[in-house]
């Protein structure tokens, strides 16, 4: 298609811009794995750009938390997937270019296949699984990976897999080799998130995808890049190479369809039952079960049955408290849950039945609803 | 005397910036895993003035230490 000069003339009149970096935009084809927060502003800012061939994966339905941040959706599209709300926003916002949706969670089975596609990736996910799920995926396909998280109101920003003048090139493992335990590094379902934030933190990363595919100046190849919105304290850090060949990780594709994420990242644990949230209601009320709720004491919504109420920073000293024989270990988004369910194993020991609720009270919550 | 700044879940723990002694990195994380237990459990990236390090490095007056958890929300 002719490119639309009048659509993209600001742009183009700018210095060290031009035709020529607006065709390059035109002819790139960009993954968004993740249309939330951060996925929001980067395919508006990209759609807008005029990135030819835009593809967005995600299998979440749009919900009323999502709308203080998500801001490609409006409160009509609740309950919609965010694939489609999304197309139809986007589309009208520039119908010459062309969007693909993919309405499925990434996964080992379908990375390699969906990533394949494209030439540039962006991280725009929510969770430790998909973060190294992709970060080894791109590493072993060697796709340019922009990456983009946030904690309550800071930020972290930085370009893998693209090498630099000297050949040298980083990636997600080398900042974190190994993920955190569940429960460790709360996400915004458990700690909350500044509307603003991911806003700010996604305008960053299309700025990159933009800079990346015109080359209109460096990126932040081999960096992170922090920010803390309340004090504006910004950073930019060198990332040194790991030596990742030692690690437990996949090099090929044969080994990347073998992994299991949730494993690797600690969501599913060996002994421990996962509670489906539609089970949840009957298998709490078998004779000796007890519910402990191990989120803070202010964290809401609350139960509407009986529980027992022990943060997880407290339950090792507070775990002689429990005398039934199962235990249902429950937080807000099933991360903490988990944690706490290996400590009670760990300190209860075999005579106990310990589960956790699977996705959390927000899942449980949700499935209720619908 | 070296700088300290702490991110994410790590400034809820440590408090806001504040100065402490350490001839190398490993000393600075001993002392401060003595004084914050729950930092073991913790992963962290440290960086010494914007270079993030894999190995023990030597601090001089000055310095400034950041220490990094991973974020993982979207």
């Amino acid at each position: 298609m002719m490119l639309n000069l009048k659509r993209y003339d600001r742009q183009i009149k700018l210095q060290g811009f031009g035709i020529e970096a607006q065709e390059k935009l035109a002819s790139a084809k960009v993954l968004v794995i993740g249309a939330g927060g951060l996925g929001c502003p980067v395919l508006q800012y990209l759609t807008a750009a005029g990135i030819g061939n835009i593809g967005i994966v995600d299998d979440d339905r749009v919900s009323f938390s999502n709308l203080h941040r998500q801001i490609l959706y409006t409160t009509n599209d609740i309950g919609k997937l965010k694939t489609e709300a999304a197309f139809e926003r986007l589309g009208s916002m520039n119908p010459e270019i062309q969007i693909n949706v993919i309405s499925e969670r990434i996964s080992i089975k379908n990375a390699i296949n969906i990533l394949s596609k494209y030439d540039l990736i962006l991280d725009c996910s929510d969770n430790f699984p998909t973060r190294y799920l992709l970060d080894d995926a791109c590493r072993i396909l060697k796709k340019p990976l922009i990456f983009g998280a946030i904690y309550q109101y800071e930020g972290q920003v930085a370009v893998f897999n693209v090498e630099d003048n000297k050949g040298f090139s980083t990636h997600y493992r080398d900042l974190f080799p190994q993920p955190p335990k569940p429960g460790e590094v709360l996400d915004c379902n458990d700690a909350g998130v500044l509307g603003v934030l991911p806003g700010i933190i996604g305008t960053l990363q299309a700025t990159e995808a933009i800079k990346l595919i015109t080359g209109i100046r460096e990126t932040l190849v081999n960096k992170l890049m922090t920010i803390n919105v309340l004090d504006y304290q910004t950073a930019i850090f060198e990332i040194p190479a790991e030596n990742l060949a030692d690690k437990n990780i996949p090099f090929l594709i044969t080994e990347f369809e073998n992994m299991n994420y949730e494993v690797h990242c600690g969501i599913k644990q060996i002994g421990i039952k996962n509670i489906p949230p539609a089970e949840f209601n009957s298998i709490s009320k078998l004779p000796e079960t007890i519910i402990i709720d191990v989120r803070e004491i202010d964290e809401y919504p609350k139960l509407e049955i009986p529980y027992l109420s022990i943060p997880l920073s407290q339950l090792r000293e507070n775990s002689t408290q429990i005398k039934h024989k199962n235990v249902i270990v429950v937080c807000q988004s099933g991360k903490r849950s988990i944690a706490g369910a290996q400590v009670l194993q760990e300190i209860l020991g075999s005579d106990y039945n310990i589960s956790h609720l699977e996705g959390g009270i927000k899942q449980l919550n949700k499935e209720n609803n619908e | 005397m070296i700088k300290i700044i702490s991110f994410g879940r790590l400034k809820e723990i440590l408090g806001s910036d504040f100065e402490f002694e350490a001839q190398n990195s490993d000393e600075l994380l001993t002392q401060l895993n003595e004084k914050f237990p729950i930092l073991k459990d913790l992963k962290l990236r440290i960086a010494v003035n914007q270079t993030i390090i894999s190995e023990n490095t030597e601090l001089k007056n000055n310095d400034v230490v950041a220490l990094m958890p991973p974020y993982s929300g979207g």
